[in-house]
């Protein structure tokens, strides 16, 4: 029998030693078990597990603490941030910190994220692809349920794509350089919270709440849900493709791999060349000759769990044994044209996108909202401040905003106001985007300015009396509307038919003025002005209160 | 025919001055102390003998308006009898509520038929009839028939929208809503001794929502109301429509506090459970 490996010296703790697995008992039944979840389960256990309980943990920020209406029901609201911080995940993906910050040119804190996971990537490379990222976990489970029973091109020769994702990282990254934040598009994480807002958070606010509520299935909508579902449909072609191919973040995690403490090796001595492990490897990281392309693999450890002769070890570089199979950085050389034509289209788009983006009419930012150029750079689209967001009141930009502003958060008035009790969005934004508020400051933050058309205000035109909107700014403690009265046009009246007092009357009627001085442009006027007179009483064709951009912010 | 208070009540007005001019003065007059009051009675009196007061529609008015209802109980018929089939609506209404201040209920009434058959032209005839109609309610309601109160008042109700005058239209809703709230009373009046009848019966009232109103079913048991079912698309209720309707029926009365933060909903939910309870305790 040949001698094992000193335990000391291995990382081989993520799965049980063959002997183990083949012990009876309880034992026997827990690897009956697994077996029936699949080859990679009983390979490999505790990092199902630990994939599945980050899913949880992701769920659980998404699902149950982001949801805003039960912190609203205390009156004031509770800090979401309290057991973990929901943007949790979008810290821990290394893109994320790192192309804002590039971007906007100046620290933010989701890079104490990026440099965490990056620090780990020198121990474990890529361990957050393989063990935590709930976009992968989401694709190992579609690749369960459906991916592994209809893959079409199985056989899909895959080694002239396994450097997209250099090359799209290099793009966004030149992009970043150039002023343009393109991440938000393309990141894991975003692209996972963006797509679950507006698919399963969808379903969740119709079903909770009420289906009214759940904003109109726009332009952004329909374009975030294609790639969400491209996103899986690509794994039809291979396991993990868009792991393994297109991520960027994920090509970002594999740079770290360059400086390895930790790595995959085969022993020579004992590798029969079954090539179970490369049937088992989801992420092409394992080549013809059972070598490892070092910046494919994510430490997963499967391999190992497979491997009939215990030839697969995970140690460190320097205790690497001299009798091993050579390995490769990834499938194939990354291509030195390309990845410079990636940087330069990376630059060219920033420049087109910046100058299609200066004429576009401005949008209203979520209270706290740094100025419109740094909050393009800084917003990654995650959609973490639309989800927590009651009413929803914030709702995803289309294209009506230019393209550089899609998927960013766009106050919709029509749909709802922003709660004077709610700071909920301040607290949420990965990037600093949008500042942390106070409840007590978030009052006071201008988001905008309430301005009444007097051509089409019921009041201003004599039409009848109304004090919604100064009702509704009074009851939410802005007092940024007041009554005042005002003359109206009138004629003769036929004598003896009226009294004196309803003549005198009808020459004058309070109307609403906005005070701007005290208006924040919370929007509560506009919603209720809508609500009553647009959508129910159908007697406007629009609120005749509207909140715009505030005139004197910076463009 | 001048009451004796005339002889002690002085007069600070030249009342050589024309008419248009006095007519300013005594509004001002009325709006102030008892004196004043007299003391602008005592004028229109004096321009009045003088014969220079206008079509004559402001003696029998300013007497209403100052409280010598008998006065002008007597004045009004005269006043309506010149003007006849001018639409002088106001006058016909007036003379009404003076006849009702004595109790002459039947009389009145029949001054609103009158007043029915004298509708000035349009565009300021609906107005007219709905004013009249009002008056009914208020009549009716005074005579203690309320079935037919309520038939009066939700004619007017109909009417006033629909008037087609070109200006004051903003006071069109204002009436609807003043007799709403007369409506509104009636029922609370009769409420708090009727009996409710067990059932269930369903209100609605607009709230926050632009899809659909707070719909409240409101369940009645043995006398009591013992349910609140609320049906609504509010987006953010902060939990009012479940408290609003515990508060209900703890308290088992409609008047009770809102819900801080969501004061609209609270109200509409108030609203719609009061619909509901009308129909359990009224008809």
């Amino acid at each position: 029998m040949t001698p094992r490996l000193k335990p000391e010296r291995t990382w081989n703790i993520f799965r049980p030693a063959r002997r183990d697995r083949e012990r009876a008992g309880g034992a026997q039944f827990l690897g009956a078990t697994l077996r029936r979840f699949g080859p990679s389960w009983q390979a490999a256990p505790a990092r199902r597990l630990i994939q599945a309980c980050c899913l949880l943990l992701y769920c659980d920020l998404f699902f149950r603490v982001s949801w805003p209406y039960a912190a609203l029901l205390s009156g004031q609201v509770v800090a979401l941030k309290e057991w973990f911080p929901v943007e949790l995940f979008l810290w821990l993906d290394p893109l994320v910190g790192l192309s804002t910050a590039v971007a906007a040119r100046w620290w933010n804190v989701a890079l104490i994220g990026t440099g965490v996971i990056l620090g780990i990537g020198v121990i474990f490379p890529r361990a957050f692809c393989g063990y935590v990222c709930p976009l992968g976990t989401l694709i190992d489970v579609f690749d369960f349920l459906v991916g592994k029973r209809i893959r079409p091109l199985g056989a899909l020769k895959t080694t002239g794509w396994s450097n997209i994702r250099f090359y799209l990282l290099a793009g966004v990254l030149a992009a970043a350089l150039g002023g343009v934040l393109l991440s938000g598009f393309v990141a894991a994480i975003p692209v996972l919270t963006r797509g679950l807002l507006f698919s399963a958070g969808n379903v969740q606010l119709g079903l909770v709440k009420n289906w009214g509520m759940v904003p109109p299935l726009a332009a952004a909508t329909w374009l975030s849900l294609a790639l969400f579902i491209t996103v899986f449909l690509l794994g039809l072609l291979a396991r993990r493709f868009w792991c393994r191919f297109v991520c960027p973040s994920g090509a970002l995690l594999s740079l770290p791999g360059l400086l390895r403490l930790n790595t995959r090796q085969v022993s020579s001595d004992r590798c029969i060349e079954c090539g179970k492990c490369i049937e088992a490897c989801s992420f092409d990281a394992i080549q013809p000759d059972f070598g490892t392309r070092a910046l494919n693999c994510t430490f997963c450890q499967t391999c190992g769990g497979v491997c009939p002769t215990e030839a697969i070890s995970f140690v460190l570089v320097s205790a690497k044994a001299p009798t091993t199979r050579p390995g490769a950085r990834t499938g194939q050389p990354v291509n030195r044209r390309v990845m410079l034509g990636s940087v330069a289209s990376g630059v060219i788009s920033a420049f087109a996108v910046r100058s299609a983006t200066a004429a576009q009419r401005r949008p209203i930012r979520p209270p706290g909202s740094v100025a419109e150029d740094q909050f393009l750079d800084l917003c990654v689209r995650c959609e973490q401040c639309l989800k927590v967001c009651p009413g929803p009141v914030l709702q995803a930009a289309g294209l009506e905003y230019g393209f550089e502003a899609l998927w960013t958060p766009v106050a919709v008035f029509p749909h709802a106001g922003c709660h004077q009790n709610c700071n909920l969005c301040t607290e949420v934004c990965p990037t600093g985007a949008i500042a942390p508020l106070s409840l007590a400051r978030k009052r006071k933050t201008v988001m905008g300015i309430a301005s009444i058309d007097p051509k089409i205000c019921l009041p201003h035109r004599g039409e009848r009396e109304c004090q919604l909107c100064f009702d509704e700014c009074n009851a939410a403690g802005y007092r940024a509307i007041e009554m005042r009265p005002i003359h109206l046009a009138t004629g003769s009246v036929p004598e003896g038919a009226l009294s004196p007092e309803e003549i005198e009357q009808m020459g004058r009627i309070r109307a609403p003025f906005v005070k701007s001085d005290a208006c924040v442009g919370c929007g509560l006027c506009e919603y209720r002005c809508h609500s009553v007179w647009v959508a129910r009483q159908k007697l406007l064709s629009r609120s005749a209160v509207i909140v715009k951009p505030p005139a004197n912010a910076p463009a | 025919m001048p009451p004796d208070w005339f002889a002690t009540t002085p007069i600070h007005w030249d009342t050589n001055k024309p008419w248009k001019d006095a007519r300013l003065e005594i509004r001002r007059l009325l709006a102030l102390d008892e004196a004043s009051v007299r003391e602008a009675v005592k004028l229109t009196w004096l321009y009045s003998q003088k014969g220079d007061i206008g079509d004559g529609h402001e003696l029998p008015m300013y007497l209403f308006m100052s409280g010598n209802y008998a006065w002008a109980t007597l004045e009004y018929p005269k006043f309506l009898k010149r003007v006849a089939n001018n639409g002088a609506t106001h006058g016909y209404r007036c003379y009404a509520s003076c006849l009702a201040h004595f109790g002459e209920y039947k009389q009145a009434l029949r001054v609103l038929d009158d007043a029915l058959r004298d509708l000035p032209a349009a565009p300021w005839c609906i107005n007219s009839m709905a004013g009249i109609q009002e008056q009914y309610g208020d009549l009716y309601a005074k005579m203690g028939d309320l079935p037919k109160a309520r038939q009066h008042y939700a004619e007017a109700m109909r009417l006033y929208p629909t008037s087609d005058q070109p200006y004051g239209r903003h006071l069109l809703a204002r009436n609807v809503a003043k007799i709403k709230s007369k409506l509104d009373l009636l029922a609370m009046q009769s409420l708090s001794t009727a009996k409710l009848r067990d059932g269930s019966y369903t209100g609605r009232a607009p709230a926050y929502s632009e899809t659909k109103d707070i719909e409240v079913t409101l369940t009645v048991a043995s006398g009591k109301i013992s349910n609140l079912d609320v049906r609504h698309e509010e987006k953010i209720d902060l939990n009012a429509t479940k408290i609003i309707p515990q508060r209900i029926i703890e308290k088992q009365s409609v008047q009770v506090d809102a819900v801080t933060g969501a004061t609209v909903t609270s109200q509409a939910i108030v609203e719609a459970a009061f619909q509901a309870l009308k129909q359990a305790g009224l008809q």
